[in-house]
C-alpha cells in the first residue's frame, strides 16, 4: 500500500510517503523553495518524496490531504455570518483565497499528479495531526490528545488508539481554542500567530504569572474540557486582529512589532503576561490529560498539534501527567499532518512503527575557498571550540523537524556568560531572551538536568524545557533560564556518532542553534551555508571535510 | 513625444506612493530587500564563473547591490525618522506596492530571487537574464528618479544607482557580444530570448492576477451586502453551538473519500 500525504495552505507546507504503513520519506515544502514556512501547494515536496520511494505518482494507492475542504469552508462561512456586519472585508478576502485555489484542491492533486480522483481521500484535520503522533509512536495502542489553533471545526481532540485505528472520544469545537488563546495573545505581544510562539514561551521564563486568574476566568473548564469566553477575542473573522477591546482594558496596550520589549523590573508586562499564558497552557493541558485518563486509562500517550511545540508544557506533562510515556512526533504541527494523512489509511500491514524522516541529500558542488580537513572535521571543530570560536556544521541530508538536531548547527562553547548571546547574535537573532540547545552526551544526562520518566526520545528531538542540575548552571551558565529551565538535547553514540565525538573530545557541554540567519529558513546545501556564514558573525563553517573560513 | 495612458497612470500612482511617507518607507524597503537578494544571489554566481575577469565583474556587481541596499535603507530610515514611523505603520500602509510580494514563481525587478540561480540556467542564460533584469531595472529606476524631486536625497540615491546599472548593463552586454562572436550565439539568443519572455509572460500575469483579485474581491463584498446580508442577520441572532461534543466514530474508510 502506497499513500502519499499532504498538507497544505496554512503554514508548513509539506508531503510524506507511506509504504506500508511504514514513513518512507517526508519533506518541507520551504525547505526547496528557501521560503520559511512557506503554504503553497508542496509540489516540490511531492516530487522529493516519490523520488525517495523511487514511485512515479500513478502507482499510488492513494492521495491524502490533511483536512475536508467542504467542512473547513463552512466553517469559514458561518462563521463570517455570525460576525456581520463586521466581517465584511475579512469575508471578501478568506472567501477570495478558498474560490481560488482551496475548495479545488482534489482537482489540483488529480491534475498535478496524474492520479485517478477516486485515489484521492480527504483525513479530518486533527485526526491527520493525530496519526501523525500515535502512526509513529510504536505503540499500537494508547491515548491520543491533539491540541491544536484550529482545523475544520474541531480544535482540540481526545481520542483512543486501537490497532492503529483512532477512536474519538471528545471535541472542543472553535472558537474554543487553546492554540487560538495563544496565537492571540502572540499578536498582542507583538509577535507573528502562529509562527512565533515559541518566543512567547521563551518570554515567559522572565516574567511572573500575575495575568494567570484574567486569563483562567476567560478559559473555564467546562465539562472536563475548557472553553473560551469570546468577549475578549476575535476568532470568528478577522486574523489580522485577533483581540478585541476587553483584552486592551484588562492588560492594557498591545505591543507592536518593533516596540520595545517590556520584560524587565519595574515594567515587566510583557513577560508577565507570556508567562501567564504559559502557565494557562499548562494547567489545561494537564487537565485534557487527566480527563483523557479517565476515559481511556492506559500507560501511553501520544501527543500533537500547535500546542505539542511548547517545550515547557511537553515536559510537564511528561513529568506530572497521568501518563507514563508521553510519546509526541519531531513535526507534531501542520506539516506533520502530512506524515498522519499518509498514515491515515488502513494499510495492509498494520505496522504503523517507523519514523525515518529524511528528505534531501547535500547537493551543492564544492565552493571556491574551500580548504580540506584531511584530520576530519571533528577534530577542527575541537580545536576551534577550545578558542572559544562560534562555528557552524553542515552535513548529511536535511531533517524534516522543524529544528535541526545535528545536520544544520552553530556551535559555541558554553562556559562564557555571553555564550548564549553572542552565539544568537552570530546569526542575527536580536531578541535577547531567546534560549540556545545544550548538546550533551546522552549518559550525561543525570549529570546535567533533572528529567522524571522516559524521556530519551524527547531529549534526542530536543522537545523539553527542565531543570537544569547545579553542574549544569556551571557548565553553561548562560543556557539556564531565569526560572531554572533549560533547553537540553542528549545526543546518543549510535544515533549520532561524530557529534558524540565531538563532545566526548571536547569533554563538556556545547551550545547549539539551527544554522539559519534571522528571518531564513534552515540552510539547505553547500553554496547556500557558505553565503548565510559570509553574513553571519560565525568564525568558520564546516561542511563534510571542507573548511570555510572569514577572510 | 506622447507617454503611453499605462505609463501615465503609473505616474500618478507612483507620485501618490512618494508622497505618503508609509508607503514611501515599504516602497524604499521593497527595493532595499530586491537589491539585497540580487547580491546573494551575484556572490553565488561569482563563486560559479570559471572565467576571473566575469568573476571580478559579478562580485563588483554583487558589492554594488549590497550597497544599493544600504542606501534604499538609510533613506527609508530617515522617512521612519522624519514622519515617526513606527513599524506597524509600514505594515499597514498599502500593501500594493510592496515589491517583494509574490516572489515565489516569479523573477521580481531585478529578476533575482533564489540564491544559485545559475545552477538552474547555466552561465549563458543566466548573464542573458541578468542583461535583460539590468535593463528593465535602469527604466525602473529612472521612472522614479523623476518623481522624487522633492527628495533630492532621494533622488541622488536613484542618480547614483542608476550609474551603476548602467555599467551593469554594459558589462553583461561585453560578454554576450564576446561569447557570440566565440561560437554561442545561438545560447545568447535563447537565453535572451527566454529572459525577456518569461519577464513578459510574468509581467501579464501579475497584472491578470492582480486585477482579478482585486474585482473578484469587490464582487465578493458586493454579495456580502446584497445576497448574504439576510443570512447575516438571522445568523446573528443564533447563539453558537457547543463547546465539546462526543463525536460517532464514522468508518475510517468512509469517511476519508468524503471532503465534508
Amino acid at each position: 500500500m502506497r499513500v502519499l500525504g499532504i498538507s497544505a495552505f496554512q503554514r508548513n507546507s509539506a508531503a510524506a510517503l507511506a509504504v506500508d504503513g511504514r514513513v518512507v520519506a517526508a519533506a518541507r515544502e520551504g525547505r526547496f523553495t528557501r521560503l520559511a514556512g512557506d503554504s503553497a501547494f508542496p509540489s516540490r515536496a511531492i516530487r522529493a518524496v516519490l523520488h525517495r520511494g523511487e514511485l512515479q505518482a500513478p502507482e499510488l494507492d492513494a492521495v491524502v490531504f490533511y483536512e475536508k475542504p467542504l467542512r473547513k469552508f463552512e466553517r469559514v462561512l458561518v462563521n463570517h455570518l455570525r460576525a456581520f456586519p463586521r466581517s465584511s472585508v475579512s469575508f471578501s478576502r478568506s472567501v477570495f483565497l478558498w474560490l481560488g485555489e482551496r475548495l479545488w484542491v482534489k482537482n489540483r492533486i488529480v491534475a498535478d499528479l496524474g492520479v485517478p480522483a477516486e485515489r484521492v481521500l480527504f483525513a479530518e484535520h486533527l485526526h491527520a495531526l493525530g496519526m501523525s503522533a500515535a502512526g509513529t509512536s510504536g505503540r499500537g495502542d494508547g491515548a491520543l490528545l491533539v491540541v491544536d489553533d484550529v482545523g475544520e471545526w474541531a480544535t482540540t481532540l481526545l481520542a483512543r488508539v486501537r490497532a492503529g485505528r483512532l477512536e474519538p472520544l471528545a471535541e472542543v469545537l472553535h472558537p474554543h481554542s487553546l492554540g487560538l488563546v495563544a496565537s492571540a495573545v502572540t499578536q498582542f505581544l507583538g509577535f507573528i500567530p502562529g509562527e512565533e510562539e515559541h518566543k512567547v514561551e521563551a518570554l515567559a521564563a522572565w516574567g511572573e504569572p500575575r495575568f494567570l486568574e484574567v486569563l483562567r476566568r476567560w478559559v473555564p473548564v467546562v465539562d472536563g474540557l475548557f472553553r473560551v469566553d469570546q468577549s475578549p477575542f476575535r476568532f470568528t473573522h478577522d486574523s489580522d486582529r485577533l483581540h478585541e477591546e476587553a483584552l486592551v482594558e484588562a492588560l492594557g496596550p498591545p505591543r507592536y512589532p518593533g516596540d520595545p520589549l517590556r520584560c524587565q523590573a519595574p515594567d515587566a508586562r510583557d513577560a508577565d503576561l507570556a508567562a501567564s499564558l504559559q502557565a494557562l497552557l499548562e494547567e489545561r493541558v494537564l487537565h485534557l490529560a487527566r480527563e483523557l485518563h479517565r476515559r481511556a486509562p492506559g500507560r501511553h500517550l501520544s501527543f500533537a498539534g500547535a500546542l505539542a511545540r511548547n517545550r515547557t508544557l511537553q515536559a510537564r506533562l511528561s513529568s506530572e501527567g497521568p501518563f507514563e510515556e508521553v510519546w509526541t512526533p519531531p513535526s507534531p504541527g501542520k506539516a506533520g499532518g502530512a506524515v498522519g494523512a499518509a498514515l491515515s489509511v488502513p494499510s495492509a500491514s498494520g505496522a504503523l512503527t517507523s519514523h525515518c524522516f529524511t528528505s534531501e541529500e547535500l547537493f551543492d558542488a564544492r565552493e571556491p575557498d574551500a580548504k580540506s580537513l584531511p584530520a576530519g572535521a571533528v577534530s577542527e571543530l575541537v580545536a576551534r571550540l577550545e578558542r572559544q570560536e562560534r562555528v557552524a556544521w553542515v552535513r548529511g541530508p536535511l531533517e524534516f523537524s522543524p529544528h535541526s538536531m545535528g545536520g544544520r548547527l552553530a556551535l559555541s562553547d558554553a562556559r562564557g556568560a555571553d555564550a548564549r548571546v553572542e552565539l544568537l547574535r552570530a546569526l542575527q537573532q536580536v531578541e535577547p531572551f531567546l534560549p540556545a540547545r545544550v548538546l550533551l552526551r546522552r549518559e550525561d544526562r543525570a549529570r546535567y538536568v533533572d528529567v522524571a520518566g522516559a524521556a530519551d526520545g524527547a531529549l534526542a528531538q530536543a522537545q523539553l524545557l527542565v531543570p537544569a542540575t547545579p553542574e549544569l548552571r556551571t557548565a553553561a551558565p548562560s543556557a539556564i533560564l531565569p526560572n531554572g529551565l533549560c533547553w537540553p538535547q542528549s545526543v546518543d553514540r549510535d544515533d549520532q556518532p561524530e557529534l558524540h565525538e565531538l563532545l566526548t573530545r571536547c569533554g563538556r557541554v556545547l551550545l547549539a542553534t539551527d544554522f539559519l540567519l534571522r528571518g531564513s529558513p534552515l540552510v539547505r546545501g553547500e553554496s547556500d551555508a557558505v553565503a548565510a556564514f559570509r553574513r553571519s558573525g560565525l568564525s568558520a563553517l564546516v561542511v563534510g571535510d571542507r573548511l570555510y573560513e572569514r577572510s | 513625444m506622447r507617454r503611453p495612458p499605462v505609463l501615465t497612470f503609473e505616474r500618478i500612482r507612483y507620485r501618490a506612493v512618494w508622497a505618503d511617507p508609509a508607503r514611501k518607507l515599504r516602497t524604499l524597503e521593497s527595493f532595499a530587500e530586491t537589491e539585497e537578494d540580487g547580491g546573494k544571489d551575484l556572490e553565488v554566481a561569482a563563486r560559479r564563473v570559471a572565467d576571473p575577469d566575469l568573476r571580478a565583474h559579478l562580485e563588483r556587481h554583487a558589492l554594488d547591490e549590497r550597497r544599493h541596499a544600504e542606501l534604499f535603507r538609510d533613506r527609508a530610515a530617515a522617512v521612519r525618522a522624519a514622519a515617526s514611523l513606527e513599524t506597524r505603520d509600514a505594515l499597514e500602509s498599502d500593501r500594493a506596492y510592496d515589491l517583494s510580494r509574490g516572489r515565489k514563481d516569479e523573477v521580481d525587478a531585478h529578476g533575482f530571487f533564489k540564491a544559485g540561480l545559475i545552477d538552474e540556467l547555466g552561465e549563458v542564460s543566466y548573464l542573458a537574464m541578468i542583461h535583460v533584469a539590468e535593463q528593465k531595472a535602469a527604466r525602473i529606476f529612472a521612472f522614479h528618479h523623476d518623481l522624487v524631486g522633492d527628495d533630492p536625497e532621494l533622488e541622488a540615491v536613484f542618480a547614483s544607482i542608476l550609474k551603476d546599472e548602467k555599467y551593469h548593463v554594459a558589462y553583461t552586454q561585453r560578454f554576450l557580444e564576446r561569447w557570440e562572436r566565440e561560437g554561442r550565439g545561438r545560447e545568447v539568443k535563447e537565453g535572451l530570448r527566454a529572459a525577456r519572455s518569461s519577464r513578459f509572460l510574468g509581467a501579464w500575469r501579475r497584472v491578470g492576477l492582480r486585477s482579478g483579485a482585486r474585482f473578484s474581491q469587490a464582487l465578493l463584498f458586493l454579495l456580502y451586502w446584497t445576497v448574504l446580508a439576510p443570512f447575516g442577520l438571522v445568523a446573528r441572532t443564533r447563539r453558537s453551538g457547543q463547546a465539546v461534543v462526543e463525536p460517532a466514530a464514522a468508518p475510517a474508510e468512509e469517511s476519508l473519500r468524503s471532503q465534508y
